[in-house]
């Protein structure tokens, strides 16, 4: 060999190109394999690995997904109580065993005792994963350790078509606390796509897709979380102390549930055991996921450079575009609003906030009765006074939630409530003619005329906005209109790129097939750059 | 004796030092003679000198190992006792990385390296630690590769 090996691959301090033993020299550390922790790559190497794998995805035109397996796909117990159940399945209401799998593990139980694990598929979870092994690579990432997650995998994947040898556990990724996407892809996350039941963890991701937690046998839990959770939308994660104590830990608590038998325990109480809501989360995820997949390569055919980071954070902010909101008992008094939860929920997830109460107010999210917001909105009777349970499930399920069930008491619904959700739910047949839309915009723009089915309160506000939007075109305007045109000769594939990267994903979703979502993209800008201008 | 005999078996078999390499089966063992009271503590200690086969990987050594693990970055086979890396560079380069096979294998027109395959590698390079042994191996020279 002429050139000097630049080690770019080393195994354990020993360069894995020419066997030196380079402990002292070249310190290089990224970690890219999904099993051998000891691995460790430059960071040169990991791009050229990283181009090459990115190569092979973009060739059978797929996407990485990073599948969990907790809560997410799966929900297991090592409560014995489920034992009996499968022996008398009369116990239980009918058809709640079906899909409960059980297996055995001898590592971590401190009395040299094997455990029976029960785990439960989250419905639909076979035909999820094999719809979605068209469109994505899929990587499980998970906090059990690795012979649990071998076992899991063995169990929905037993041919190992899925996952194959994808699994990457607690054992390997060197923390019991946190997930980094960066273990995995260190150099390129562009094509990643997590799913997830805690976005703390992952540190709130942008690459991830937030799914509400399976929890089937109530009252279990994630049996691999790092420490107790605590259960807000955005949990916050809880520093753990050393590895050895954190075993210790989940040990004692493993052996805790299976001696205590907590489902045992609820059963005498006459408590609820197992969970009969219907469970839909994995096919609105399919639905989500096949969105995100189908946005990317449109993107990508059309000779751009897309980034999954900034397509599921515009997603969310569609979901509650359009909605203004005004929190009410939520934040303690002199507390900053930026600082809170729901405040950046509702942020992220498109919604303007507002501190005072004035017409433009659609929701009043409030935490109780009695307060001054509430009774000023309920003066008004023009908003819908919600609990904040509202604004979270909306967001967990990227939907603008019907406020009938969120309603803070009978009173709260208004008289003429205002029209924000004819944004998601009427079906804009009128955008999808794109020849038109062009026209269509102008006329949005100069008369606001989209906005016309909005009660009476919207109308005056409404005249404010075109009173204001009909001065003198301001820069975000003409951007609008160079926009437009672009849009209606959407078949040409190379398209003009503004800075904004919202634009650019507006102007492609057009490519993408008619769903919900997608339907709802076009409005959005149009949305926020009148804001801008008002 | 049997209880020192047995000691001994459980202690160093499958062991690996840095000094000897993996300590693969004690032969035989001598007479350890009477042990020494170690004061204060009770225990007592004997010095036992035994043989014993042992594996000890050499640079350019030429071994046949069993693949345990394929990635995109190599693939790894056991030989003995011993696992020896063998990355991507080191394999030939008509043998490309396969991720959609399942199990994902390398794979050139008429070699197909996957786990379960059985290989033979001359390694590159060790590094002996206190306790474990790390070897990197290549394919990439004349008749190293698949064993059929």
């Amino acid at each position: 060999m002429s050139d000097p090996c630049t080690h770019p691959v080393q195994l354990a301090g020993l360069c894995a190109v020419c066997g030196i033993d380079i402990t002292s020299t070249v310190n290089n550390s990224l970690h890219i394999s999904h099993s051998t922790a000891n691995l460790t790559v430059t960071y040169d190497e990991a791009k050229r690995i990283s181009t090459r794998s990115k190569h092979s995805l973009l060739k059978s035109s797929k996407l990485s997904l990073i599948v969990d397996l907790d809560q997410t796909v799966i929900h297991a117990t090592v409560d014995p109580t489920v034992q009996s159940w499968l022996d008398d399945p009369s116990l239980v209401y009918p058809g709640a065993l079906d899909d409960i799998h059980k297996f055995k593990l001898d590592d971590f139980t401190p009395l040299n005792q094997s455990c029976s694990y029960f785990v439960k598929f989250r419905p639909g979870l076979i035909d999820f994963l094999h719809e979605l092994n068209h469109l994505y690579e899929l990587h499980v990432y998970t906090m059990g350790t690795k012979s649990y997650a071998a076992a899991v995998c063995q169990l929905i994947d037993p041919t190992g078509s899925l996952f194959s040898e994808r699994i990457l556990t607690r054992d390997d990724s060197g923390s019991f606390t946190s997930k980094s996407l960066l273990r995995l892809f260190p150099t390129d996350t562009s094509m990643c796509v997590i799913i997830d039941d805690r976005a703390d963890v992952w540190s709130d991701s942008p690459n991830l897709v937030k799914c509400n937690p399976f929890e089937f046998f109530v009252g279990i839990g994630d049996i691999n979380a790092g420490e107790e959770e605590v259960h807000f939308d955005e949990e916050v994660g809880e520093k753990g102390g050393e590895d050895s104590d954190h075993r210790d830990h989940h040990n004692l608590s493993l052996s805790q549930q299976a001696n205590q038998r907590p489902l045992a325990q609820r059963q005498r109480e006459h408590r609820q055991l197992l969970s009969r809501t219907p469970d839909a989360e994995l096919p609105r995820l399919l639905r989500i996921l096949r969105q995100i997949h189908s946005t990317y390569y449109t993107y990508r055919n059309a000779g751009d450079d897309p980034d999954v980071a900034e397509i599921i954070p515009h997603m969310q902010r569609l979901v509650l575009r359009g909605v203004h909101l005004l929190f009410s008992a939520v934040v303690p008094l002199g507390a900053h609003i930026e600082h809170s939860p729901l405040y950046h929920l509702a942020v992220r997830y498109g919604a303007q906030v507002h501190t005072t109460y004035s017409s433009a107010i659609t929701h009043v999210v409030a935490a109780k009765k009695g307060t001054a917001k509430v009774d000023e909105a309920r003066r008004e009777d023009v908003a819908h006074v919600v609990t904040p349970q509202w604004l979270i499930d909306s967001c967990n399920l990227w939907e603008c939630r019907k406020e009938d069930s969120y309603y803070l008491d009978s009173h709260s619904r208004p008289k003429w409530p205002k029209q924000v959700q004819s944004f998601n739910d009427k079906p804009t047949t009128d955008h999808v003619d794109w020849d038109t839309a062009d026209q269509e915009l102008e006329d949005f723009l100069n008369e606001d005329s989209a906005e016309e089915e909005k009660g009476e309160e919207v109308k005056e506000n409404t005249k404010k906005r075109s009173r204001k939007s009909s001065t003198p075109p301001s820069i975000d305007e003409q951007d609008l209109h160079s926009h437009t045109n672009n849009q209606s000769n959407s078949d040409t594939p190379k398209r003009h790129r503004t800075d904004n990267t919202s634009d650019d994903l507006d102007s492609l979703d057009k490519d993408t097939p008619s769903d919900n979502h997608s339907d709802s993209f076009d409005d959005f800008d149009f949305a926020n750059q009148l804001d801008g201008v008002i | 004796m049997d209880y020192i005999n047995s000691k001994l078996f459980a202690d160093v078999e499958g062991t690996c030092t840095g000094r000897y390499g993996y300590i693969i089966a004690v032969l035989s063992i001598s007479d350890p003679g009477s042990g020494t009271v170690i004061p204060g503590v009770g225990t007592a200690e004997f010095v036992v000198k035994y043989t014993a086969i042992v594996y000890k990987p050499f640079k350019g050594e030429v071994v046949d190992g069993k693949v345990a693990n394929v990635n995109k970055m190599g693939f790894f086979a056991d030989v003995g006792p011993l696992q020896v890396f063998v990355s991507s560079h080191l394999i030939p380069q008509d043998i490309k990385f396969d991720p959609s096979a399942t199990p994902p294998c390398f794979s050139s027109e008429d070699q197909v390296i996957e786990r379960g395959s059985k290989v033979r590698l001359k390694v590159v390079g060790t590094r002996v630690d206190a306790t474990e042994i790390f070897a990197i191996g290549t394919i990439k020279e004349d008749y190293l590769g698949v064993l059929d």
